[in-house]
């Protein structure tokens, strides 16, 4: 049988596939047909609203075009946006699965309040005007009464520029609380200490090298838009070096794999530089206008003379020989020298990028991305074309109307004494800083966040969460069910990336660019003309978008405007009136956004109007050398020693090449090879990157008792930490997290491949199935982060038994897709143990997928055995665990793991006077933090100087 | 127009969006793909890499799966895309067997079949499929081969490419760009119980390692889709009833013969036989397929091509001569009776023999196209109508007996010699160790010892009870292996990974 070849489309145009398009031109994005896939080969024609919006899933915030069905207003499918420069049309698989989670059978439609004890699960509905007005006169006590520190809003993924900040200084609290120490606190701490700017942006599409420090390529933080430029430089001949300690599909590839043992990962960076240096592959021009040597020379007691500093830089790193490193990182030296030289001969494009991997996982890993950036520095690839530039200069943060004023206050729930220099708040901490009684939480915000689930140490929130003497009030801000959100008061759902408004900008790349992400029905809705006053009213069911909702608290807390509050949340359009989405966004886009006003004109648009119809916008200037800019020198006084221009006794310029440049965000405006903030700090025997050995270090392993280390933190390309439980098409294809181990280690321990093993650490065990591979360094064992979701089984738990009506259902929690129900034992004071009591598989629901799930292992819930260990400089959670691995015990099950809450708070405190010890040679100082450095909704100068009454 | 995917394999990063683009554009099941990434990891630590290939549909230019499809639901069209009708597809699975690259999928609650169609329906309207465009690292490539200014014929033009088992001679139209070549080699990779972070289906157990078609040592399958075998008891089952009719028929000419006694037993036994045997052959056909309300469309819209509606022309005629038979004997018209059974048996050993033509069209199951599986299945319907006979004949027929043992022996000298006979691949081959290391290397056996102990009861005239019942017994027997042999076969044939 045959048919005829089609000929017309459509539209009735003649058909042509001699050159197929990726998009539907812009033009018919309002009705573009296409054949319905269900009926093809039938011809029943589709007849589809095409409207962009940026992802939710990680932070790269790709673009993302909904496909609306315009008979029956569902959202078809998701493919990429063509016109957003960071993405550039195309994405990861978690951008089209973002579709399950718009029509996930599970999702929380409506919001819940809690109908019985904390953790029993029982929950009804509520409505949002009593959320509205229970927190609203809750927080507005908490203000009248002066205990600002006492609110907090604490967030995982942020998924917008600015809005928050906003928000929070117009309370006047200090309660923003974030996930960053779990994360890339010292990756961030490590760039911030050379440049201020606290993100690497490398333009890996024209380096030459490319170093990698973990997967960037698969899993990174802007895995996506990396990935796309990993490729395109890899295809124009660039080398490619990955350091992992398990074989990731980035190390596969790259051109070299490089196994460090975990921990060692600063003194392989500083192999690289001595090999550099020993053969003169730096590039000292660079040097001598961008780095402080004069400081550190002066630092030193000696004269500011550059060959002098060469040659104390050679000395520094003397000792980092390709032998050396062998034997230190168990990497062969003849890699080492060829890499180093290699990165030497990319001068000027040597890309490279640490974020979490080596930076996050170790004591010190701060120092990590360190000695990275000097590979950069001795290159000059910085700001270059094929270098690594920083975040300041590649992201775009659009101004708000009206801002509030800082907060005047300080709270030390956030940013402890002990960690001064932490990038950024000690959230991970929290259980423990109540506990120490640094504070009390009145009314708690998590959003986009699981500490619970994410957090080591869990069962310690657990039962900080339980208690309302620590945590008054508790509103879990999620579109999902999580292991946190059963610990919630109020559990309120926000809409996914199709139902709410944000602006964001990443630095994916050499270029700047915001993105929108916009409420699909709402945009639909007006194009057909219809007035929408609030996202909710064409959202999933009582799904509203953040924006609104703090919006309309605030006006709560402050109805009368007597609180001063209320002014910050009306309209520039409608003096007095409310602020509506709308508004801020015109705002936004009309005086904040350069280029964006001519370009919307080009169009016939306005600029709101252009984002909506665009979904994002390139940002023009120039992104790779603004610290070469002229910067004025009015009022300044030139010291030609120096090479500096000063005012009020503040470097503002500095001398290259005879002209006076802007330079880095530091207070010596130059690249800060030394640091004297560490110094005055306390840790000047940090001042240069250097390399501390990790907690972790060979020689601090009892390897007699078989301890080995632990790799926790690795991610998979198809999952989103906490975030993608709800998508069926993540879940199916990676559902579980075997401890990888190789042959040699298995071996020693009689373990073999899909055997049950019982991990140990220091304040439980876990158990997990072994994944024998070649995949992994010896000495070392991993497990990926991502798996290990439950729902807890009501009934079967403690605490408190819950009447049978007050059930929603017979579990809850995790999404059934990834999630296997469990049995959450308390026996005694910080005795604690979760044990599955069934297997991840089908189930009933409105969506016929759910009975055809195959997987059942779903993973073991790692980090609940971990205890806190914040590095003593950085604050960053170190993630790597030392650990003793063994066939399982007699009574161990699968996804047991056993917790005793009273040796994770011993640990802690270990921890904590790691910190306390490092603080106590410091000079003294009424400051909370260092000026220059930034800070997450940064508060009033006042407030960064200690009270001394 | 001639449309083709090429994949660039120094490019692609084993992320799935294609695949997850994939089931959004087309709503593929949980559990189904029409596009897949596979991970393989090669070597040893520190010298290990992990290798992606992403597998589909390979828009053959002789597309075995258009041949097989018993009612033109499959179709190679003009531009070179292999689309699937699911308004006609019956769910007969056949494809799933003829493609030698894993590219269909059944789809239960719609009970069809399903695969990659190159979203024709995206590229009439002028659209790359959705595959192409998520693509983060443009590592898939579409477009018109035949078209030399293409980017797909400029890049199969400037990089030296693989396709997938082109020893199938099915002209596969995925060209891929440096791929690792024991990786679209099943035969060569080692198939773990779980992935690296992703379970197994229970429907999905890896094979059993059969001794000397051991993989490679380093070459480890890490990540893969689950394929569901295609065909299961239904299909079995019909090769044991099909058999039995088939024997019969065989078997009814020479009853006199063999010594049963005249009587409604020998003049309309058979027939009856075959017929319930028949009925129950077609129950079980149609109630195997997706979608049984449209199995008319094999007799009314078939594929003259497709072994699936010859085999049923095949049936219909037997059963027509046998029918016949049976109404001609019930006329009185005993000549016409008579001929009509000897016009039967060129239609029963047809019956029996042309699956195997059937088989011959799967071109997936390379155990399925060796040789000897005409014979074979002829050889066991003979026992089958031998042992009718002996049963028939009751006691004292040394006659039936003497030809249940030969038919008994030969089918298991038959048996044997497949067992130990060369075969002509290494899939094959492996499949072949899979079936003859399962129960069915006792089967042979059996048949034989029934064939035996038949022979036996043939011969004790003087306890008629007994014999009768250990006739019975080696009846049983005898067919027990037959049915375990037909299912290990059914089996061992899909049970080797082909991609």
């Amino acid at each position: 049988m045959t048919t005829q070849s089609p000929s017309i489309a459509p539209s009735g145009e003649p058909w042509r596939t001699t050159t197929l398009a990726s998009f539907p031109p812009l033009e018919r994005w309002d009705d573009w047909v296409e054949y319905d896939p269900s009926a093809w080969p039938r011809k029943v024609e589709r007849r589809y609203a095409l409207v962009p919006t940026i992802c939710f899933n990680c932070e790269a915030a790709c673009g993302l075009v909904a496909w609306v069905d315009k008979s029956t207003r569902r959202i078809q499918k998701l493919e990429g946006n063509p016109y957003h420069p960071g993405s550039r049309g195309r994405n990861c698989a978690k951008g089209p699965a973002t579709l399950n989670q718009i029509h996930d059978p599970q999702r929380i439609l409506y919001p819940m309040k809690r109908s019985g004890p904390r953790g029993s699960g029982a929950f009804e509905r509520t409505t949002w005007d009593e959320v509205v007005a229970t927190f609203g006169a809750r927080i507005r006590k908490a203000l009248v009464e002066n205990r600002r520190t006492q609110v907090m809003y604490h967030v995982g993924r942020p998924g917008h520029d600015g809005a928050m900040e906003r928000v929070l200084q117009a309370w006047g609290v200090d309660g923003h609380n974030s996930h960053t120490n779990v994360c890339s606190g010292a990756a961030r701490l490590g760039y911030a200490l050379w440049s201020g700017g606290d993100r690497p942006s490398p333009d890996h599409a024209n380096a030459k090298f490319i170093l990698l420090l973990s997967s960037h390529l698969e899993t990174g933080h802007y895995f996506n838009p990396h990935a796309q430029r990993i490729i395109e430089g890899k295809m124009k001949g660039a080398k490619i070096a990955t350091v992992d300690v398990r074989l990731s599909n980035t190390a596969s590839m790259s051109d070299w794999w490089l196994a460090p043992y975990p921990g060692t990962e600063a003194a392989l960076l500083l192999g690289f530089a001595h090999v550099i240096l020993a053969e003169g592959l730096e590039d000292t021009e660079f040097l001598r206008n961008w780095v402080n040597w004069r400081e550190y020379m002066r630092a030193r007691g000696q004269t500011p003379d550059f060959a002098a500093f060469r040659a104390a830089l050679v000395d520094q790193y003397q000792h980092y020989t390709p032998e050396f490193v062998a034997a230190e990182c168990g990497v062969d030296a003849q890699t080492v020298l060829a890499i180093g030289r290699a990165i030497g001969a990319a001068r000027g494009a040597f890309a490279s990028h640490v974020w979490r991997s080596a930076a996050s996982g170790n004591l010190g890993g701060w120092q990590v991305a360190r000695c990275l950036q000097l590979l950069n520095v001795l290159t000059a690839s910085v700001g270059t074309q094929g270098g690594t530039a920083l975040a300041g200069t590649n992201k775009y943060v659009a101004k708000r109307w009206n801002p509030p004023p800082a907060q005047d206050v300080w709270s030390e729930l956030l940013y402890p004494p002990e960690w001064p220099l932490s990038h950024h708040e000690l959230s991970f901490l929290l259980p423990h800083l109540i506990a120490d009684g640094r504070g009390v939480i009145d009314t708690y915000f998590t959003r986009v966040y699981n500490p619970v689930w994410t957090n080591p140490d869990g069962f310690s929130w657990i039962e900080m969460l339980g208690d309302e003497s620590k945590v008054g009030l508790h509103a879990c801000l999620t579109p999902t069910w999580s292991e946190t959100a059963l610990w919630a008061d109020y559990v309120l759902p926000m809409g996914h990336a199709t139902e709410r408004h944000d602006v964001m900008s990443q630095e994916t790349h050499a270029g700047r660019w915001i993105g929108f992400r916009q409420p699909i029905g709402r945009v639909l809705a007006e194009r057909d003309g219809k007035t929408v006053v609030a996202t909710h009213e064409v959202n999933p069911g009582e799904v509203w978008e953040e924006d609104e909702f703090w919006i309309a608290l605030s006006w709560a807390i402050d109805p009368d405007g007597d609180l001063g509050i209320r002014k910050y949340f009306e309209s520039p359009y409608r003096p007095g009136e409310r602020l509506s989405v709308d508004d801020q966004y015109r705002w936004m886009f009309e005086n904040s956004v350069p280029g964006l006003v001519e370009e919307a004109a080009k169009h016939g648009l306005d600029p709101l109007g252009y984002m909506r119809r665009f979904g994002a916008f390139a940002v023009p200037g120039d992104t790779l050398t603004p610290h070469a800019h002229t910067a004025p020198t009015e009022g300044a006084e030139r010291n030609a020693a120096e090479g500096i221009w000063t005012k009020d006794g503040k470097t503002v310029a500095i001398d290259v090449a005879g002209a006076p440049c802007a330079g880095f965000a530091t207070p010596s405006k130059r690249l800060e090879f030394y640091s004297p903030t560490l110094v005055e700090w306390g840790y000047g025997d940090e001042a240069l990157p250097g390399y501390i050995q990790s907690h972790l270090h060979r020689s601090r392993l009892d390897t007699a008792r078989g301890e080995i280390a632990l790799v926790p933190t690795f991610r998979l390309p198809t999952q989103i930490h906490t975030r993608s439980a709800n998508s069926k098409w993540l879940a199916e294809l990676s559902n579980t997290n075997p401890v990888w181990i190789h042959p040699t280690d298995a071996a020693q321990r009689g373990v073999k491949s899909g055997d049950l093993i019982r991990v140990s650490t220091r304040i439980g065990h876990f158990v997990a199935r072994a994944w024998v591979t070649e995949g992994i360094r010896p000495d070392v064992v991993a497990c990926s982060h991502h798996m290990g979701r439950w729902r807890i089984d009501i009934g079967a738990s403690t605490p408190g038994a819950v009447d049978a009506q007050a059930r929603s259902s017979e579990s809850l929690g995790a999404d059934r897709w990834s999630s296997a129900p469990v049995r959450v034992e308390h026996h005694a004071p910080g005795q604690w143990r979760v044990r599955r009591t069934g297997d991840v598989g089908p189930f009933e629901s409105s969506d016929p997928d759910s009975s055809r799930v195959f997987w059942s292992a779903g993973g073991v819930h790692q980090n609940l055995a971990f205890a806190v260990q914040p590095d003593p400089i950085s604050g960053m959670h170190c993630w790597h665990q030392v650990v003793t691995v063994e066939i399982a015990h007699g009574e161990d099950r699968f996804g047991d793991v056993e917790v005793d809450t009273t040796k994770a708070r011993a640990v802690y405190l270990e921890w904590l006077e790691l910190a306390r010890a490092r603080r106590a040679a410091a000079p003294p100082t009424d400051l909370h933090r260092p000026e220059w450095f930034a800070r997450a909704v940064r508060p009033s100068a006042k407030a960064y100087r200690k009270r001394t009454s | 127009m001639q449309f083709g995917f090429a994949i660039d394999q120094r490019k692609c990063i084993g992320c799935h969006a294609c695949t997850v683009a994939c089931k959004a554009e087309n709503d593929v099941p949980v559990g189904s793909f029409r596009t897949w990434v596979q991970y393989t990891e090669k070597g040893q630590f520190p010298a290990v890499k992990r290798h992606f290939t992403v597998l589909r549909c390979n828009h053959c230019d002789a597309a075995p799966c258009v041949t097989i499809c018993p009612v033109n639901a499959l179709e190679k069209r003009p531009d070179a895309i292999v689309d699937l009708d699911r308004d006609l597809c019956i769910g007969c699975r056949a494809c799933m067997q003829a493609c030698p690259y894993d590219a269909l999928y059944f789809a239960e609650d719609k009970g069809v079949a399903e695969k990659c169609h190159f979203c024709a329906h995206r590229v009439e309207v002028g659209l790359e499929p959705a595959c192409v465009v998520v693509c983060p690292v443009q590592a898939i490539v579409s477009g018109d081969t035949s078209d030399p200014t293409s980017a797909i014929a400029q890049l199969i033009a400037a990089e030296p490419t693989t396709r997938r088992r082109t020893e199938k001679n099915t002209g596969p139209r995925v060209w891929y760009v440096d791929p690792l070549v024991e990786a679209l080699d099943p035969a060569r990779v080692q198939e773990p119980e779980a992935y690296l972070w992703s379970d197994r289906a229970a429907f999905d157990v890896p094979p059993p390692v059969v001794p000397g078609f051991e993989p490679d040592e380093h070459v480890v399958r890490t990540l893969d889709a689950p394929h569901k075998p295609a065909w299961g008891w239904h299909v079995w089952t019909y090769l044991v009833t099909k058999n039995v009719s088939a024997g019969a028929m065989m078997a009814a000419p020479f009853l006199a013969l063999l010594g049963v006694e005249p009587g409604p037993l020998r003049d309309l036994g058979p027939e009856i036989a075959a017929l319930g045997f028949l009925a129950v052959t077609g129950a079980l056909l149609t109630h195997d397929l997706g979608r049984p309300e449209r199995v008319w469309r094999l007799l009314l819209a078939p594929n003259t091509q497709s072994w699936l509606v010859r085999g049923a022309w095949v049936l219909t005629a037997f059963g027509g001569a046998t029918f016949g038979a049976l109404v001609a004997r019930l006329l009185g018209a005993w000549a016409v009776a008579d001929l009509l059974r000897w016009i039967a048996v060129p239609l029963a050993v047809l019956t029996s023999g042309y699956t195997a033509w059937l088989l011959a069209q799967c071109r997936g199951r390379d155990l399925w196209l060796e040789r000897g599986i005409f014979t074979g299945l002829v050889l066991r319907a003979g026992v089958f109508g031998a042992a009718l006979a002996l049963l028939f004949a009751g006691a004292a027929a040394p006659f039936a007996g003497v030809a249940f043992l030969a038919l008994s022996l030969a089918t298991a000298w038959h048996m044997n010699r497949e067992r130990t006979a060369k075969a002509s691949n290494t899939l094959s081959a492996r499949a072949h160790a899979m079936l003859w290391s399962s129960v069915a290397r006792r089967t042979p056996a059996w048949i034989a010892i029934g064939g035996l102990v038949g022979l036996g009861a043939s011969l004790a005239p003087s306890l008629p009870v007994l014999s009768f019942a250990v006739a019975v017994g080696a009846v049983v027997l005898s067919s027990v292996g037959q049915f375990i042999f037909e299912r290990e076969f059914v089996r061992a044939g899909q049970a080797v990974p082909i991609s």
